[in-house]
């Protein structure tokens, strides 16, 4: 039988949601097997997540297939050890909106399950900076500001120049 | 000078006294040889010569004689000592002529030697003073050059510094002033079209990257 594509849920947007994530499929793979071998229901009363619930419904995955849930492990370890990251800069902490729409139009345009980390800059002003594997993207208000300083350079001149004239 | 014209009044004197004695000796031959009257009464009356000559030549006579030749003897001494004296100042008024002359030539010259060693000094202390006025007016240009180029570069560089910072200032402002002001939801549009404009430039970094 041929292993199900397993893709992340938008609301999984970060590595530490994944390793978290990890850390609870552990404990509900250990959960599942206890009672198993008491002969109990395997997944009756399970204390889920939202994330690893988002998971299963929409991977269409069996709690009680271990199949799936070694797939669901595999795939969730190998995203730990090889997923994309880009790290976002912003003057302010994000909200959920923003959030989701950046992890929307990431896994849309780049990469379908690419992790974001986001921190706090104050400099920044208006607009992000961007952080990927190698490279770093400066899409402030201050960097804007700096690429057009001859421009304010000129201005000014201008306005001395009507000054003094 | 002064022996020599003594020497020579002297000799004068002698040749003088010489002839008198001579004439007179000769004159009163002379009057013997006329035969006179008087003569041939002298002859008549005194028939020797030494009785004649010691009668013409008797003490009166050489008195005489000695007054006369006494006196030219004092006029010549006279008039020679006058020519001496008109002589000696003559040569006097001469060589103080001549010294005066020598000396303001000596000293003209002198005085023309030094004035021109002076002139030579002066000319010399000229050039020298000259040639530090070039030798300063040369360093005042070259200091000149490199204080108007040290102003350049350091008006230059304030300018820059003042460009620099005054748009570091600018952006600050800005930062600051509206920084807080626009919400991330609202600045949503402006990330998301910055990124899929970098969209190619991500997406090969994150496929090559490690």
């Amino acid at each position: 039988m041929a292993s199900k594509e397993i893709s992340l849920i938008s609301s999984i947007q970060k590595p530490s949601q994944l390793r978290k994530l990890i850390r609870e499929l552990d404990m509900v793979e250990n959960s599942i097997s206890e009672r198993r071998i008491r002969g109990d229901d395997q997944t009756k009363d399970l204390s889920l997540s939202f994330n690893l619930k988002g998971m299963i419904k929409h991977n269409e995955l069996d709690l009680t297939n271990s199949v799936d849930l070694k797939n669901l492990r595999d795939f969730l370890e190998d995203l730990q050890n090889n997923a994309k990251v880009m790290h976002f800069s912003f003057t302010q902490p994000t909200s959920e909106l923003v959030l989701n729409k950046l992890i929307e139009w990431l896994r849309k345009n780049i990469d379908p399950n690419i992790l974001l980390t986001t921190g706090l800059n104050n400099s920044i002003g208006v607009g992000f900076t961007l952080r990927t594997t190698n490279k770093y993207f400066d899409f402030s208000l201050g960097n804007i500001l700096r690429n057009n300083k001859e421009l304010l350079v000129k201005k000014i001149s201008e306005v001395n120049k009507d000054a003094t004239s | 000078m002064n022996v020599w014209w003594i020497y020579t009044i002297i000799a004068i004197l002698t040749a003088f006294t010489i002839a008198f004695i001579w004439l007179a000796y000769k004159l009163n031959e002379i009057q013997k040889n006329q035969k006179s009257p008087k003569n041939q009464l002298l002859e008549s009356l005194g028939k020797s010569p030494e009785a004649d000559v010691e009668h013409i030549f008797n003490r009166e006579f050489r008195e005489e004689l000695r007054n006369r030749g006494r006196l030219y003897f004092e006029k010549i001494i006279g008039e020679n000592a006058m020519f001496l004296q008109q002589d000696l100042r003559l040569t006097t008024s001469q060589l103080n002529d001549f010294m005066k002359s020598e000396i303001s030539s000596t000293l003209k010259e002198e005085f023309s030697k030094y004035e021109q060693s002076i002139g030579d000094a002066k000319q010399m202390a000229i050039e020298s003073i000259q040639k530090t006025l070039d030798t300063l007016e040369n360093q005042r240009k070259t200091i000149t050059e490199e204080v108007r180029k040290d102003l350049d570069v350091e008006k230059e560089k304030l300018i820059g510094n003042m460009e620099q910072n005054m748009t570091d200032i600018i952006s600050h402002y800005l930062i600051e002033a509206i920084g807080d002001q626009i919400d991330l939801e609202d600045q949503l549009d402006y990330i998301l079209g910055e990124l899929d404009q970098n969209k190619e430039v991500i997406i090969e970094d994150l496929k090559h990257g490690i």
